[in-house]
This record gives C-alpha cells, sequence and structure tokens, in this order.
C-alpha cells in the first residue's frame, strides 16, 4: 500500500515536473554533474531530473537552482531565502504592535 | 521540499494576512496586476483571494505565454507540421491551443503529422541528431524565462553543423508588453503590479525601474509560493499607503538587479528585436518580440520555409482578448464552463494551466 501510494506521488511529482512547467520552475537540489557534458541531475523530493548547465556557473553537488524546460536558470540564495522568511513571520506581528 | 513547503505555511498565511487587514486603507481600493499566469494559479490554487480583504483585488495580466500568442502563429505551425518532410516539436501547453476552424495541433498530430511534445530544448536536437532525413522544427514560445534554452540549443545546432534543424521563433518580452498595457488607449485601472518570478531571474529587477518612475506605479518582483504572492501585495500596499513608487525585490533568493547576465548574453548574441509583433488581446506591439539575428539565420524556420504572415480571427464570443488586457474577468465570459471548458477550450486562456480561465475552471471560481 504504501510502496503504491508512494510510487504514484513520485510519478505525479515527475509529471509535475516534466508536463506542467513551460512557465513554471520548481527548486531542485543537484545531486551529481557531468562537466563534460555541461549536464547534472538534480533532484526534487527525490525525483530525479536531468538539467543542463548551460545558463550558469559555479554550480556545486548540493546547491539548490531553478529547473525550468530542463534548465538550470538559477541558483538560489540560501540567506536571502531566511530572511524573506522571517519577514513572513515579522508582518502579522509588527502591525499588531 | 525545501523551498517549496516553507513558502506554503499555513500558519504564517494566517499572520500574513492579519498583516495585510491590518495595513489596508478601508477607505480605497487596491488594485494589483499579477502579471505573471504563473501569479494567477498561485492566487487561485491557494486561495490567496480568499485571505485578501475585500478591497484588495487581483487583476490578472498577459503574462501567459500559450494564451498572447495570435492564432495566425498555431495555424503557421501547422502549415508546417503538414508537411511530409518535417518533424515540428514544441512544448506540451501549445497542442491543445485553438487555431482556425476548431483546428489545433492535437488534431493536425491525430491527423498524422509528425508533431512531438518536448520537456527541453535539448530533446529537438536529440530527434534532429536522430532523423538526418526529416526538417526537425521547434515551434519556440515564451518570455524572457524560456528564451535562452531556446538560444542555447540554436548554438549548439551551429556548433554541430545539425543542418536540418530550425526554429519557428515567437518569443516574447514582457516590459513591453507591461508599457503596452499602461499605455493603452483605454488603459484599465491598475495601482501596483505584482512583478514576475522567473522572467526576473533571467532579466532582474532593473528593467522595471524605468515604470516605477515614469508610469508612477508600485512593482514588487514575487515570488511563485502563496506566500510569496501574500509578502509581495503587502509591500505593494504599504508603497501605495505612503505614496513610493518603487522596484522592490521580494524573490530575492532567485532574483538580483541585474538578473542572469550568461543567459542574457547568449539571448543577445543569437536574437534581436522584432520591429513590432501581434499578441493576442493586445494587438500589435512595436519591440516587443524576438527574432533569429542573421548570423543565425540558417536556424530561422520563417526564412528557410518562407512562412507567410497568417491573419487569424478568434472564436466569436471569446473574452480571452479583454481577459489578457485585464479589462475583463473569466466570470465575465458567456462561454465560460459552458462550451469553454479545458477538454474543450475555446481560448487559449482555457488552455494554458497558466491561463486565467483555467484557474478560475480549475480552482472552482466558476459561477461563483
Amino acid at each position: 500500500m504504501v510502496t503504491q501510494a508512494t510510487k504514484q506521488n513520485t510519478l505525479s511529482q515527475e509529471n509535475l515536473i516534466k508536463t506542467k512547467t513551460m512557465c513554471l520552475a520548481l527548486p531542485a537540489q543537484i545531486v551529481a554533474l557531468d562537466p563534460a557534458n555541461n549536464m547534472a541531475t538534480a533532484s526534487v523530493d527525490n525525483v530525479k531530473v536531468e538539467v543542463s548547465l548551460a545558463l550558469v556557473d559555479n554550480v556545486a553537488i548540493g546547491d539548490y537552482v531553478l529547473v525550468h524546460v530542463g534548465y538550470a536558470l538559477n541558483k538560489i540564495d540560501e540567506d536571502e531565502a531566511l530572511k524573506t522568511l522571517a519577514l513572513f513571520a515579522e508582518a502579522g506581528l509588527t502591525s499588531s504592535v | 521540499m525545501k523551498y517549496i513547503s516553507e513558502f506554503r505555511q499555513q500558519d504564517l498565511a494566517r499572520q500574513l494576512a492579519k498583516g495585510i487587514a491590518q495595513t489596508v486603507d478601508p477607505n480605497r481600493h487596491y488594485r494589483l496586476m499579477e502579471f505573471c499566469g504563473g501569479h494567477t494559479h498561485a492566487i487561485f490554487r491557494y486561495g490567496v483571494q480568499d485571505l485578501m480583504p475585500d478591497n484588495v483585488e487581483f487583476i490578472h495580466g498577459p503574462g501567459c505565454p500559450v494564451c498572447v500568442l495570435p492564432t495566425g502563429r498555431i495555424d503557421n505551425a501547422i502549415q508546417l507540421a503538414e508537411r511530409p518532410d518535417v518533424i515540428l516539436c514544441t512544448y506540451a501547453d501549445l497542442m491543445r491551443v485553438p487555431a482556425t476552424g476548431r483546428n489545433s495541433l492535437l488534431k493536425a498530430k491525430a491527423g498524422g503529422s509528425d508533431i512531438r511534445m518536448v520537456y527541453s530544448t535539448q530533446d529537438v536536437l536529440k530527434i534532429a541528431r536522430e532523423n538526418p532525413e526529416k526538417q526537425v522544427v521547434f515551434f519556440a514560445i515564451g518570455f524572457e524565462t524560456t528564451t535562452p534554452p531556446t538560444a542555447v540549443v540554436i548554438k549548439q545546432a551551429q556548433a554541430e553543423g545539425l543542418a536540418n534543424f530550425s526554429v519557428f521563433c515567437n518569443h516574447v518580452l514582457t516590459p513591453a508588453a507591461m508599457q503596452a498595457i499602461l499605455d493603452a488607449p483605454q488603459p484599465v485601472a491598475i495601482d501596483a503590479f505584482l512583478g514576475p518570478s522567473h522572467v526576473s531571474t533571467v532579466i532582474g529587477s532593473r528593467p522595471y525601474e524605468v515604470f516605477a518612475e515614469r508610469y508612477a506605479k508600485p512593482i514588487v518582483i514575487a515570488g511563485f509560493e502563496p506566500l510569496d504572492v501574500m509578502q509581495s501585495a503587502l509591500m505593494l500596499i504599504r508603497q501605495l499607503n505612503d505614496g513610493r513608487h518603487e522596484v522592490e525585490n521580494e524573490y530575492s533568493r532567485a532574483v538580483t538587479r541585474q538578473g542572469n547576465q550568461k543567459a542574457q548574453a547568449l539571448v543577445n548574441e543569437v536574437f534581436e528585436l522584432r520591429p513590432q509583433f501581434e499578441w493576442r488581446g493586445l494587438g500589435l506591439i512595436p519591440d516587443s518580440a524576438l527574432k533569429i539575428k542573421a548570423d543565425y539565420a540558417d536556424f530561422d524556420a520563417e526564412q528557410r520555409f518562407n512562412m507567410p504572415a497568417i491573419q487569424a480571427s478568434d472564436v466569436k464570443g471569446c473574452e480571452c482578448p479583454a481577459i489578457l488586457r485585464g479589462a475583463k474577468k473569466p466570470q465575465d465570459c458567456k462561454l465560460l464552463g459552458t462550451v469553454c471548458t479545458p477538454e474543450n477550450p475555446m481560448g487559449s486562456c482555457m488552455v494554458s494551466s497558466e491561463g486565467a480561465c483555467a484557474a478560475y475552471w480549475s480552482y472552482g471560481r466558476v459561477r461563483g
């Protein structure tokens, strides 16, 4: 049961990544590099996709990138992400003071 | 999922909603245009509109590339695909867009044309390498996010001498469309813009500065997750309350002022501005689209196949053009949910998952 559910979930994730994303991009973690072809393997929730690194520089294993139509568009800046999350938490608090 | 789930947390959404409710001036109406179809989708999928006070209205913009592509260009692509020597490759989103005479790429494929859906432009090169006896044409559409991957493969094809590969280029530009909306003869009332997420990762936040200055419109570059949209709306509301009109960047984890300069350089190397291009809903807009430069003309399908300019009209009664300008909402269209559904779309806004009509239909806003 669990395996089936997990499999379905994985398939739907893959479907999400591969068919719904012409305009969307998803954050994915680089798990393997193929420098000879300027490609990498990226993982979203354990679903692996092949991505081209033609549009980015200095990508390392462990980095998070935005994946769009099979290309890494940009690296995601962790410090900035944390700052934005902190802003959300402040919103309700500061205005209620 | 890192960088996804944290930006969808319900408790933070409630907190943000509270912050917004306390910040809005009850005596004014806030009309925020989300330019990008991805934002429209997020607003409906996560019920962001319902978390907003009644006087905060989202106006859906033209940022859905499938939606703004005029019917004539789909007709062009179908004509090309009907040639026995052609394999036409395209992103899945385009397959069901209505063409003239109730046709579509999907119907053309069913009728025997060799049309292939691809996930990445790299797939198109692979198909071209594997089918040297065929002409392999990539039907390229999209805003600035989708253009660099097309530039990459045109350069690759040139380097490989892949003579059977070409591109039918329909790439369009966000700032030009924003300007067209602001300069329209009967402009839609918009107080501020939620700026695109992923387009901005490529072009940066700088191209929007002219709109903040010249048109006095606040712009906040917003991430695609629901909390990003809410935070960005709050930032816009604060700017409007303070009488400021600046470009602010909520999506700083992926967007810088300069953008992705490597991607920009690739695009500039391969493409140049078209003098004008037709947009569904917005008409002819000067300098709003790209064509392939003379250095890469060998890969330009429009030249290779001498493709004609086709003027085509939309389905009668379809309100897509007005919806794309922000002048109407999907519920104003008589066809919505009656004859026009995702299974049987009459207009492009119902086809793409980013289209406003598809968002209304999918998330229960029809007749609601």
